[in-house]
């Protein structure tokens, strides 16, 4: 006499073990998980991009900064330094919005214009670069005095 | 129970036009190819200007402000090439080159030519990042952005390991992979990327491909452009002008 109990018996068991999967699997893939057109390269839960996409961005723009400093704004987009943004130097807008008080100083000139100017080998030669500060007032023919920063002779946004 | 060749032979022909009709009607053939097996296209692409580059670092600041990018991490970063008349190449690139560049310690005389390249993800059209995901954290967006979902990533680094440029980094505060994103946030937001907009001298270029009135586009037509390990294969999207063989 044949008995199936043992083939019954195994297959309620691979039934419970397929909806335990199913269920746990459900719980555990986020809803928009899957292809979205691409296994290779876009197999991706979609809300991420959208996500990432909704970030605040910290650097607003010149145009941003020229709602309240439209003099030195204009000032800027009509001399030598016009490729600047207002954020190249000052730094972004985001950190003075939270302190409006900050004046966004870029602290001593001298260092801040050098970063650029400062005679590098790697650099352009049609770039303007100084050697250094001294020896560029020398070559001026004017004299070092104390506190002297380029901003004395030089406005940062009208520099030449 | 008798097996013969007839027999099996009918069996197997029944099994192959059932699993023919399946594939077919139930449309699982569309499901394992995709819908057209369509890549995401890339409709960005990055030029980097290495002629006009002055080393400032004002790049790599920006990224670092607009980013969260944590410190001694660096999503772009800049390299200075320093090729010497016998023939050695020096690459230095302190902080990045976030706080600029000190002289060189070479003799004027000893030194035949001297640059800066930029470096940033560069977004590729097959990226091998990409591939080597095995928990679907990192894609390519709808507009050919590589991305990482920090949400799914486990921090197993195999995508800093495949990256040729390795401009992947693993996040010491989130401890998830991290890397350059194009500012895809920006770009959604109809921006350009930080680094891009603080650039004084612009050397560096974010832009759509198909807009042909557009800068890059223009110069995606106009110029001879090289991009940094071809030989890889990973098609990237970051082009640059004025490339030396040097550079790698």
């Amino acid at each position: 006499m044949k008995t199936y109990d043992h083939i019954i018996r195994f297959t309620l068991l691979i039934i419970v073990a397929i909806i335990g999967f199913s269920i746990v699997r459900a719980y555990m893939v986020p809803d928009s998980f899957g292809m979205q057109g691409s296994y290779t390269y876009a197999y991706y839960r979609a809300e991420s991009a959208d996500e990432q996409a909704a970030l605040p961005p910290a650097y607003q723009g010149t145009e941003h900064c020229a709602d309240c400093h439209a003099p030195q704004a204009s000032m800027l987009q009509a001399n030598a330094h016009a490729q600047l943004d207002c954020e190249s130097c000052h730094g972004s807008f985001k950190a003075h919005n939270n302190n409006t008080k900050d004046r966004m100083a870029v602290g001593d000139t001298v260092d801040a214009c050098m970063l650029c100017h400062a005679d590098l080998r790697a650099r352009p030669a049609q770039f303007p670069q100084i050697e250094s500060f001294a020896a560029h007032v020398a070559q001026q023919g004017d004299e070092l005095l104390p506190g002297m920063t380029c901003a004395t002779c030089h406005d940062p946004h009208a520099p030449m | 129970m008798k097996h013969d060749r007839r027999e099996f032979i009918r069996k197997a022909g029944w099994t192959f036009i059932g699993s023919g009709l399946y594939i077919n009607l139930f449309s699982v053939g569309s499901t394992l190819a995709g819908p057209g097996s369509c890549a995401p296209q890339n409709l960005f692409a990055f030029i980097v200007d290495t002629e006009t580059c002055i080393g400032c670092g004002k790049c790599v600041a920006a990224c670092r402000t607009e980013n969260s990018v944590p410190a001694d991490n660096f999503r772009t970063w800049v390299e200075r090439y320093t090729i010497l008349n016998n023939g050695s190449v020096e690459v230095d690139s302190p902080h990045g080159g976030e706080l600029g560049f000190a002289p060189v310690s070479f003799n004027k005389t000893d030194i035949q030519k001297s640059f800066f390249v930029p470096k940033l993800c560069n977004h590729c059209r097959k990226p091998n990042c990409v591939q080597v995901c095995p928990v679907g954290a990192t894609y390519v967006s709808p507009e050919g952005f590589v991305l990482v979902d920090e949400k799914r990533c486990i921090g197993c680094s195999y995508c800093m390991q495949a990256c040729p440029y390795s401009a992947r980094f693993m996040n010491p505060v989130t401890h998830v992979a991290d890397k350059c994103t194009w500012c895809y946030h920006r770009i959604r937001q109809g921006k350009t990327a930080a680094c891009v907009q603080v650039c004084p001298v612009g050397a560096r270029l974010l832009g759509r491909v198909d807009d042909e009135n557009g800068p890059v586009a223009r110069l995606l037509k106009a110029r001879r452009l090289q991009v940094l390990k071809p030989e890889t294969g990973n098609e990237p999207m970051v082009f640059y002008i004025g490339l030396a063989k040097e550079v790698h």
